[in-house]
């Protein structure tokens, strides 16, 4: 079977007049339908770049200088501009870090859900306009798990919580029903408690809408409990590769090792 | 036993809410409610608990850089509570602190060797000429080299600053360094550095740690002892290693929440429902209660004492036989 994605020999740097920064440096792998795939490695590895990379969204002076990506066969790279922005959100969408600077302080969750739902809409020339006060966006918090779906989707993003905030952002994301979830370090800025819920939350949708998961984390934790196979970036570059029952049981790179040590256990 | 360096007694503090034109008193956001602490030489404590539970608010008071409403904080058996500013001031120099964000807790336009000399000088420990080569032993002391001495913050990374931040909390020669989340705002191979760092400090002056964390595998991995905060209040303390069986419903929660980086274990996880309640409104009687899967009627309206219920083990909680803590 073909697989969802497929990336081949990306490369990401950063073009600067004094020097060019490899962010990604010939980094291949691929994805297939329905899979979780986790990204570990330390800030700077270049996980967040390569996912930027997959949806085209890097910005100057970052720069794709080479490989290809393929997207259901199509390769990302080469497609102009408006194809891509149909793609995004549509069949792959992202959920960032901070819930509360990627969410648009001016707008009511119920209007921010529609927008990207409208555009898309409107570029595929469907019609049916959504409507912030459709059942389609009281749907989709209940969906993420939002209680009070009516009082939330009236709200501005200051007035919920940082971890109604991410439900908020992952609504959004669905709200496409893309075939791949692309999660920059979904859970990093939030408390313990409330990750919890949250990665429970990304595994059994995932699960339940057969989505593809790619999932980029600096907590071994999180991708112990969230994916099947891995990937260990370092410096732009992968390290090593495998499922994630291996990765833990028998490292094979020493980078990898050496993260792996450094994890303080909890005997529980 | 030897006296405690420091003993906390029913600390509390809160915070007005003004609202509307004239600025009138609406309502408290009580960030301390009754804490009760001790911390001994050479130990550590460590302080865990989520975000606006009241962590930083509890290290600002204990140094008098906020005011405490009531309450008594003892060092050396001095209660610190009523002293002055001014009266405070021969204690500053034994209490130290070291900040979260190593970004924007150094001054960027004084040279490293400035920063670290400034309490020095402030405490009279020392001349001007004597300053350089007491900053040169301090950045040995931290790790760094001592040619560091005329460089601006901007030039060292996130990991060297803290070290910075660590050398300027070591300078006074302090009793005791509150660390208000140190390694958050670092990478974990970088935070790991600088936890040794701090743990072999801690060895070769004695110091006291109040370490302040929301992460519960770091906490007790350097802290002899815990206390567990959740609503301004201190829900569980005891020695670390404790903590893997709990007493308190919420401990066990946060720790069954930790992402164990094993995935070949399985596990029965407990996801406590909702958030974290506003402290504006606190809920009545155990203000746990509304998250808590052993809540009974009881909980709703009488509060939990805090009790010991092993030697060191205190814990706030109706239903501590039920939690299955003590029986491990």
């Amino acid at each position: 079977m073909e697989p969802l994605l497929k990336v081949e020999n990306l490369k990401t740097y950063f073009l600067t007049s004094r020097e060019t920064i490899k962010a990604v440096d010939d980094v291949s792998f691929t994805l297939n339908r329905g899979e979780t795939l986790g990204i570990v490695g330390e800030s700077g590895s270049g996980k967040s770049v390569t996912a930027l990379s997959l949806l085209r969204l890097v910005s100057p002076p970052g720069k794709i200088v080479g490989g290809r990506i393929l997207f259901q066969g199509e390769d990302i790279m080469t497609l102009p501009e408006e194809t891509v922005r149909q793609l995004r959100g549509r069949r792959m969408a992202m959920v960032f870090q901070e819930p509360m600077t990627a969410l648009n302080p001016v707008f009511t969750v119920a209007n921010q859900i529609c927008e990207g739902v409208k555009l898309h809409q409107q570029l595929s020339g469907t019609a049916r306009v959504i409507h912030p006060r459709d059942e389609k966006v009281i749907e989709l918090l209940k969906l993420v798990g939002i209680p009070d779906p009516e009082r939330v989707s009236k709200s501005y993003p200051h007035e919920i919580s940082g971890g109604m905030r991410q439900r908020v952002m992952i609504a959004m994301a669905l709200a496409g029903n893309p075939d791949l979830l692309i999660a920059d370090e979904p859970t990093t800025a939030l408390d313990v408690t409330i990750q919890a819920q949250v990665l429970e939350l990304l595994k059994e949708l995932q699960k339940k809408l057969k989505m593809a998961l790619l999932l980029i984390t600096h907590d071994f934790g999180v991708i112990a409990e969230t994916v099947e196979r891995v990937i260990v970036m370092q410096q732009g570059k992968i390290v090593e590769e495998a499922t994630t029952l291996e990765l833990f049981r028998k490292p094979e790179h020493p980078y990898t090792k050496k993260l792996l040590e450094m994890i303080p256990r909890w005997a529980g | 036993m030897p006296p405690f360096l420091l003993e906390v007694k029913n600390l509390k503090k809160g915070f007005p809410i003004r609202k509307g034109f004239f600025s009138r008193i609406r309502g408290t956001v009580q960030a301390l409610n009754n804490v009760s602490l001790n911390i001994q030489r050479g130990e550590t404590l460590g302080l865990v608990g989520e975000s606006g539970c009241g962590k930083t608010t509890l290290a600002r008071a204990l140094l008098k850089l906020i005011r405490p409403d009531s309450g008594e904080i003892l060092f050396q058996k001095t209660d610190l509570v009523p002293l002055s500013s001014r009266q405070m001031r021969p204690f500053r120099r034994h209490l130290q602190m070291v900040f979260q964000d190593p970004y924007s807790s150094l001054n960027p336009r004084m040279r490293v060797g400035e920063i670290i000399a400034e309490p020095l000088l402030i405490h009279r420990q020392i001349n001007r000429s004597e300053k350089r080569e007491k900053v040169a032993e301090l950045l040995e002391a931290v790790g760094l080299s001592p040619n560091f001495y005329d460089q601006y913050p901007h030039e060292f990374s996130g990991g060297q600053r803290q070290r910075i931040g660590i050398a300027r909390a070591l300078a006074p020669l302090p009793e005791l360094i509150i660390a208000d989340e140190p390694v958050s705002a670092l990478d974990v191979s970088i935070g790991t550095q600088i936890i040794h760092l701090l743990q072999e400090l801690q060895k070769k002056r004695h110091l006291s740690y109040l370490f302040i964390s929301h992460d519960l595998k770091l906490v007790r991995m350097i802290s002899h002892r815990v206390a567990v905060m959740y609503l301004g209040e201190i829900v569980e303390s005891g020695p670390a290693e404790a903590l893997s069986h709990p007493l308190h419903p919420y401990t066990q929660a946060l720790v069954s929440a930790i992402p164990i980086p094993d995935p070949a274990l399985k596990r029965k996880r407990i996801l406590l429902a909702g958030e974290v309640p506003s402290p504006t409104e606190l809920p009545s009687g155990c203000s746990f209660h509304p998250r808590c899967p052993y809540a009974e009627e009881r909980c709703k309206t009488q509060k939990p004492v805090v009790k010991e219920w092993q030697p060191g083990r205190w814990a706030s909680c109706h239903f501590v036989d039920k939690i299955g803590g003590l029986h491990e």
